[in-house]
């Protein structure tokens, strides 16, 4: 009789135990619903991206060695860390994550993905939260009108242009412009659309803050950059052409080149030379006028006496 | 009774044999047609207007479609055709599926491995296809493609273009686009509209930039397609075969 109990006592415990657990388990389940996702929950079905990402501009926002070297020199000032990181929060000083990461563009986190896509914010707004310039420039560009936003032409993940270059990328939608381009003199000594339409705004490109103007707008001083002395210079365009017309005041110009004389525009007119040497002047009378008038002063008393001598 | 019963004679025969006969062929038929129409029904019609004035034959939807649909780099679903007419600007005809309401595929398939969804859509099961191509010569559009060998290896538009999401097909059977049905319907599950949400829209849609494709439903009447359609001259390819197409072109204006 004993031994039966005690053998159903084994039986029940042998069943409690596993039962048990899985209620632990079921407990522990529910109550910890489902932990936010991390970067590395993203590279298990995302592989590809992440490691796109990773290599990129928005990926290594904080541990690119140009701008970790200049953040310390600086003695890691926080003004940079908006940018720079995500998820900072100026009050604590903290920040959730170094570099551009997957939820700055896909928040709030969906918890139930991949059932659920995740959210993606693809507008210009968001970018314009750090590339403030580069959006104010492209608000005045032919692009906005068309509703192209930087997407279109940026990869979101990789942040370089989609498509094989640059050129290949404008010729997507300007073909008819860029089949013509390419029999110009500008093409043949080697220049892309990108070379004049986005001229360089802030040093030179690849360093820090330096970006390339996204209004796409040429202007003068990007022709200047190359076309500077062929600019208002009418000798070069008419005195050795012989079908033009005769002018009185570039044969004048013309013959002074003859002489040898150089017609270079100089980058300072001679009046200007003058108008310093004046101010100059001005400055060098009026420091040493005290002296002037006392002596000026002793004079006329020297003579004054004299003449009461006399 | 029994004279009676004999006293058919040849012409009455004849008359029932030929009645029932009919009857019998049109019952055939009838079963024909229903069997290649969709069980139960879809308040959705899904179909795509496309913009031929806006479009500026960038290809993005040709890129973006093979890699949502992890598609073999030989393959294009969604072709960008330029036609260009001397003294004439280029234009291009974007070209997805048409997804037709009286499909030639879906009537040629011996083994019903092509059918369509009550929504319209012309599905393709690739595990009923044996791969007799019997479809891709019927369609009209040349939508369709083979797939004569695996796809292995990257696929090159993945992930500058986007993810996949859906499996990768076999080898010897036919595909085609499907309207990224799947979007289509994990955006309904979640509440989302077609068309207006770009998570629950076909990833071409979303991916050109000059907005020269419309996704919706017809029978939304407040839908954007709906009002192009209603408002606009459109016309489909080839309506003289009778196809039906699901795919509206807007010509340069």
């Amino acid at each position: 009789m004993i031994k039966r109990i005690l053998f159903r006592a084994l039986i029940a415990i042998m069943f409690a135990i596993p039962f048990g657990l899985v209620a632990v388990a079921g407990v522990q389940a529910s109550a910890n619903p489902q932990e936010a996702p991390t970067d590395k929950d993203c590279q298990e079905c995302h592989p590809a991206v992440v490691a796109v990402w990773e290599t990129s501009h928005h990926g290594q926002a904080m541990s690119e060695p140009d701008f970790a070297n200049a953040w310390n020199e600086r003695g890691q000032p926080q003004e940079c860390l908006p940018c720079h990181t995500t998820g900072y929060d100026a009050n604590t000083g903290e920040w959730a994550a170094d570099g551009i990461v997957c939820e700055a563009c896909h928040s709030p986190l969906a918890t139930n993905h991949p059932d659920q896509p995740m959210p993606t914010d693809r507008s210009v707004n968001l970018c314009g939260t750090c590339h403030q310039e580069t959006v104010f420039e492209w608000q005045v560009s032919h692009h906005r009108s068309a509703d192209l936003t930087c997407v279109d032409c940026h990869g979101q993940h990789s942040t370089t242009l989609k498509g094989e270059d640059a050129q290949a990328l404008c010729a997507n939608c300007h073909s008819d412009r860029a089949s013509g381009f390419a029999h110009s003199a500008h093409s043949l000594e080697g220049l892309m659309c990108a070379d004049c339409h986005l001229s360089s705004t802030d040093g030179e490109a690849g360093q820090g803050h330096a970006a390339v103007d996204h209004s796409f707008h040429v202007k003068l001083s990007t022709c200047n950059e190359c076309h500077e002395y062929d600019m208002h210079e009418p000798i070069d365009v008419h005195a050795n052409n012989p079908e033009q017309p005769s002018d009185p005041q570039l044969d004048a110009m013309a013959s002074a080149a003859n002489l040898g004389v150089s017609v270079d525009p100089d980058p300072i007119s001679p009046i200007y030379y003058a108008l310093i040497s004046a101010l100059v002047g001005m400055a060098f009378g009026l420091l040493v006028a005290p002296w002037i008038e006392r002596w000026y002063h002793r004079l006329d008393v020297r003579d004054s006496a004299d003449g009461q001598k006399e | 009774m029994t004279e009676k019963k004999l006293s058919i004679d040849r012409r009455d025969f004849i008359k029932i044999a030929i009645g029932g006969g009919a009857v019998a062929a049109s019952m055939q038929v009838a079963q024909k047609v229903s069997a290649s129409r969709p069980e139960g029904s879809s308040p959705h019609q899904w179909a795509m207007v496309i913009d031929q004035g806006k479009c500026v034959g960038c290809g993005y939807c040709t890129n973006a479609c093979r890699a949502h649909n992890d598609i073999h780099p030989d393959i294009s679903w969604n072709r960008v055709i330029e036609t260009s007419e001397p003294d004439k600007e280029t234009s291009y005809v974007a070209r997805p599926c048409m997804q037709c309401e009286h499909a030639p595929c879906v009537d040629v398939c011996p083994v019903k491995a092509s059918y369509y969804r009550a929504d319209g859509i012309v599905m393709m099961d690739y595990d009923k296809c044996i791969g007799c191509r019997y479809c891709e010569v019927a369609c009209p559009y040349n939508a369709r493609a083979f797939n004569w060998e695996t796809f292995s290896g990257e696929n090159p538009a993945v992930p500058e273009w986007g993810v996949p999401e859906v499996e990768r097909r076999p080898r010897g059977v036919v595909e085609k686009c499907s309207f990224c049905y799947h979007r289509i319907d994990r955006g309904v599950a979640l509440g989302l509209t077609p068309g207006v949400d770009p998570d629950a829209t076909p990833a071409c849609v979303v991916a050109c930039p000059v907005g020269a494709r419309v996704f919706g439903d017809l029978n939304d009447p407040e839908s954007k397609v709906s009002k192009i359609v209603a408002t606009r001259v459109t016309h489909r390819l080839r309506e003289d075969l009778g196809t039906g197409p699901r795919v509206y072109y807007i010509l340069e204006t």
